[in-house]
This record gives structure tokens, sequence and C-alpha cells, in this order.
């Protein structure tokens, strides 16, 4: 029947326009956060220097008792994973990398006979490996938008203790690294024993390394020098040449069993920071083309539907005439 | 930069505190009480809970209450961009407050409500012993290795509130005298 197919058309293209308004919302409130994630980021930037410098200077006043606690682990049976996501999906790819690299990591490890115990940050996560029949030590929640010091803490102290424990000979960190706007990668990273200083910390062999496949569809690496490479536990840039040795008090040993798991926080924290970031500008460009695409398809429906009602106006102008023809021809006869 | 004044950073995870060209640091370390001065020794050092006291090279002494954290002394060459000799300390702390951001009255109620909560924690313990369920913190644990049972870590985390607003109530009070 003419007009019905138009009637559905016009209600399709509504619901679609709705749609819309619904994404341009989350897009707009996305780019707001983005904002302020990257504030969070900047704040956080001197202490997680410092808290590198000061580890540096430890390590290198006791090389004996820092090899405890810094370098690769020579071997392992154990190891925990932690791998950090957001709680609310409709963020492009972000969840699903960092869950598949995760996924990956383990499955390699358990390849290699290496007991694997999983912790992990954000909602998305438990749900990801409950169906894959991966087993979740333990899962935080309700954290990953805006992390806090306090839930960093939180988060550092349950997958430290282990590792403090003897239990596991290494702690390896998941995450999306934020570099740059246009520009974010899942990572593996060492977070116990505390990577070598200097080295960029891409923790566990084999196929943990390499920045795994990367978030953000158009990775342009932009001029815009907002997020310097420095990542991590590496040393800053000009670091200055102490003149003579450094005096430790309390003594250096002491002093680096506190301060590993110090840095284990303030490792996490950033990695939250960053996660949260680029979780944000994931969804603004999941969210930018949900809209675009909501634009083309209203486009596309409304072409059909002015076709549609083209088509029953002809349609009825056809049996006027038909009919019309018909009365005169039976008059006439 | 005057003479005799350095470049002075407290750090948090989620600010720079303060950043200044000071003449001295006051602090407490585990080994006792330290003051830090241009040219000091290179030093890395724990800082308890406590007063901070910086004197920056112009204006007021600026008090903090720093519940915890590591100070690093640098002395070298080149560190302030010139080429002599200069001292940059960094105090880096998990928490840590400027006096005068201190709310007298709230942590006032803080430690009143932390008090109330350790004794109550406490007796509950004391009670039934290590047994019983309650949920703590945010997420929830399934099959805790062993070690601390979420009692134990409310108690901890309620005396460590409690610690910091009597610190901050120390600190607080001393300024506004």
């Amino acid at each position: 029947m003419p007009g019905g197919q138009e009637r559905a058309l016009r209600r399709r293209i509504r619901s679609i326009q709705s749609t819309k308004k619904i994404t341009r919302a989350m897009e707009l409130i996305a780019a707001s956060q983005i904002v302020r994630s990257l504030t969070r980021m900047t704040a956080n930037r001197p202490y997680r220097e410092g808290m590198a410098r000061i580890v540096v200077e430890a390590a290198k006043g006791d090389p004996a008792a820092a090899a405890k606690l810094l370098g690769e682990p020579s071997e392992r049976q154990a190891v925990v994973v932690v791998s950090i996501v957001a709680d609310r999906g409709l963020a492009g790819a972000y969840n699903a990398s960092t869950l598949r690299t995760t996924e990956r990591l383990v499955a390699g490890l358990s390849a290699e006979g290496i007991a694997v115990r999983l912790f992990t940050v954000g909602k998305k996560a438990p749900s990801y490996f409950r169906f894959r029949h991966q087993e979740v030590e333990r899962s935080f929640q309700g954290m990953s938008e805006r992390p806090s010091w306090g839930d960093a803490r939180i988060v550092a102290a349950a997958v430290s203790a282990p590792f403090i424990a003897g239990e596991v000979e290494q702690v390896l960190l998941v995450s999306t690294r934020y570099r740059s706007a246009g520009s974010q990668s899942v990572e593996v990273r060492q977070l116990l024993p505390l990577p070598e200083p200097g080295r960029a910390g891409v923790g566990g062999a084999g196929d943990a390394g390499a920045p795994a496949d990367a978030v953000a569809g158009t990775a342009v690496p932009r001029a815009s020098e907002d997020q310097p490479g420095a990542h991590g536990a590496g040393t800053p840039a000009g670091e200055p040449v102490s003149g003579g040795y450094t005096e430790f008090e309390p003594d250096v040993e002491t002093l680096l069993s506190q301060l590993a798991p110090r840095a284990v926080e303030s490792e996490i924290f950033t990695a939250m920071l960053e996660g949260a970031a680029s979780f944000f500008t994931a969804q603004q460009r999941a969210m930018a083309a949900a809209s675009e695409n909501a634009d083309e398809l209203v486009r596309t429906l409304t072409r059909i539907m002015n076709r549609a009602r083209q088509d029953a106006i002809t349609t009825e102008i056809m049996e006027i005439v038909g009919g019309a023809e018909a009365l005169r021809q039976s008059k006439g006869a | 930069m005057p003479d005799g004044a350095f470049e002075v950073s407290v750090l948090t995870p989620e600010s720079q505190l303060l950043h200044v060209d000071a003449r001295a640091v006051v602090l407490r370390s585990s080994d006792g009480d330290l003051t830090v001065l241009s040219g000091h020794t290179p030093l890395v050092t724990d800082v308890v809970p406590g007063r901070v006291r910086v004197d920056p090279a112009e204006g007021d002494p600026v008090h903090m209450a720093v519940h915890g954290g590591y100070l690093q002394v640098e002395t070298g060459l080149g560190l302030d961009g010139s080429d002599g000799r200069a001292t940059r300390v960094t105090l880096l702390a998990g928490t840590a407050e400027l006096a005068s951001q201190i709310d007298v009255a709230r942590a006032e109620r803080a430690r009143a409500e932390a008090e109330a909560r350790v004794e109550e924690l406490r007796a509950a313990q004391g009670r039934a012993g290590s047994a019983g369920t309650g949920p703590a913190g945010a997420g929830h644990a399934q099959g805790e290795g062993g070690g601390a049972t979420p009692e134990d870590i409310e108690l901890a985390e309620a005396e460590a509130a409690l610690a910091r607003a009597k610190v901050r109530l120390e600190v607080a009070g001393g300024t506004s005298s």
C-alpha cells in the first residue's frame, strides 16, 4: 500500500536523528573530558619523573641491593598481569584492543608453563574474561574515568602483594599509553621488579614486546609534542652529573624496599590517567564517526522516502486517470 | 636566583604543591630532624608524616602537612641551567597540603570520625576475632591469597586517616598562632 512505506521510512529517520543527538552529545562530553584528563596527566608528570630520579639515585647507591628489585627476573614460574580498561564501552576499539593484548599475553605465558594471576581495572574486563574462561583473581571497578590517587594505591597494593610475598617473580601491566592526541597504543610494561633505569620498561620475553595494535586508526604522528616520549621510569632528559656520592637515610636497602611500592603506585596512577585520557579520545572519535554515519543514513533514507512518495503520487495519478478514462468510455458506449 | 637560594619542588601525584627558590627546608626523617641548605650533600631520605617548613628566598616561611614521603637533594653542576654548582630539592609525597589550605574544622571532624571508627573496629576485632565478612574498599576481592583480612585493612585505613587528621591539626594549629 503506498504511503505505508513512506511512514515507516519517516519513523526510521526520526529514530536515527535522535540517536545522532545522543552520539553528538557524547562526543562533546568526551571532548571536554579529554581536556580534564590531560590536565591531570600534566599535573602528575613532575611527580612521576621525580620518583624515577629518586629510584635511579637509590639504585646507583647500592647496586647489590638494587639487583633484587630492579631488572629482569632470571626465572619466572608465576607472574601477575594487570590489565587496565574502562568501565564503559562506546569507545571504539579502546577496551577491545587492551583486552585482546592481555589475552594474548596470558596465553603466551601459559604456553611457557608460567602460572598467571590476572588482576583487572575496569568493568569491561571481568565479563570479557569470564566469557573466555580466564579466571580473574581480583577486579576493580568504578575508578577508570576519574582515577584518584587513592584508587591507584588500592590497586598497587593488591598487585604488589604477591610479588612482595615472593609468590610471583614478575608483575606486568597492560594498558593504553597516551602518546598524543592522534596516537594511543596498547603497551605491556614491567612493574616489578622495577624496570632497569634508562630502559623503556617493556617487560616480558617474546610476544610481550613491541607496542601491540594501535587503537588509533589514524595514527598520524603529529608534530605537536604535547606528550614527550619519556614514558615511565626512563631517566629524564638532562640528568645532571651529581657531585660525588649520595647519602641515604635510612640505608639504601631499606629505602629501596620502601620506594619500590611507591614507584609502582606512581606507575599505576600514571597508567590509569593515561588510560582515562585514551578512553575519552577513543570515545570522542567513535562518537564523531557515529554522528557522521547517522547523517549519511538520514540522507540516504530521505532520498528513498522521497522516491517512495513520488511513486505513490504517480500511482495515484495513474489510477485516477485510468478511472476517468474508463468512466468516459463507458458513458460514450 | 639569589645567593644561598636553591630550587625546591614539593610534588604530589595530583599536583605540584610548591615550586620556589628557597633558603632552607626543615623536615623530619626517620633518622631525626633535618635542615637542608644550599650546597647540602646529595641525599635521599624518607620523610615522616608531620610538618615541613620551606623558607623561601623572599616572603614568609611556608608550612606544609606532609603525610609521609621522600626527599631527594641533588647538588651538582648545571642543575639550574647555569654552569655553577647548584642544589635542587625534590620532595615527593603521596598526600601533602599547605598549612594555609587546611580546613581546621574539617580536619577536626575527620579526626573525631576516624577516632570513633578505630575504636569501633578495634572493639569488633576483639570480639569476633578474624571471623565475619564485610565489604571493604572499592572493588571486590575473591580468594585473597592469605594475609590481611578486610577488617585488618579497614582498621589500618582508619588508623591512617586518624594519623593524617592529627598531622593536619598539628600543622594548621602551629601557624595560626
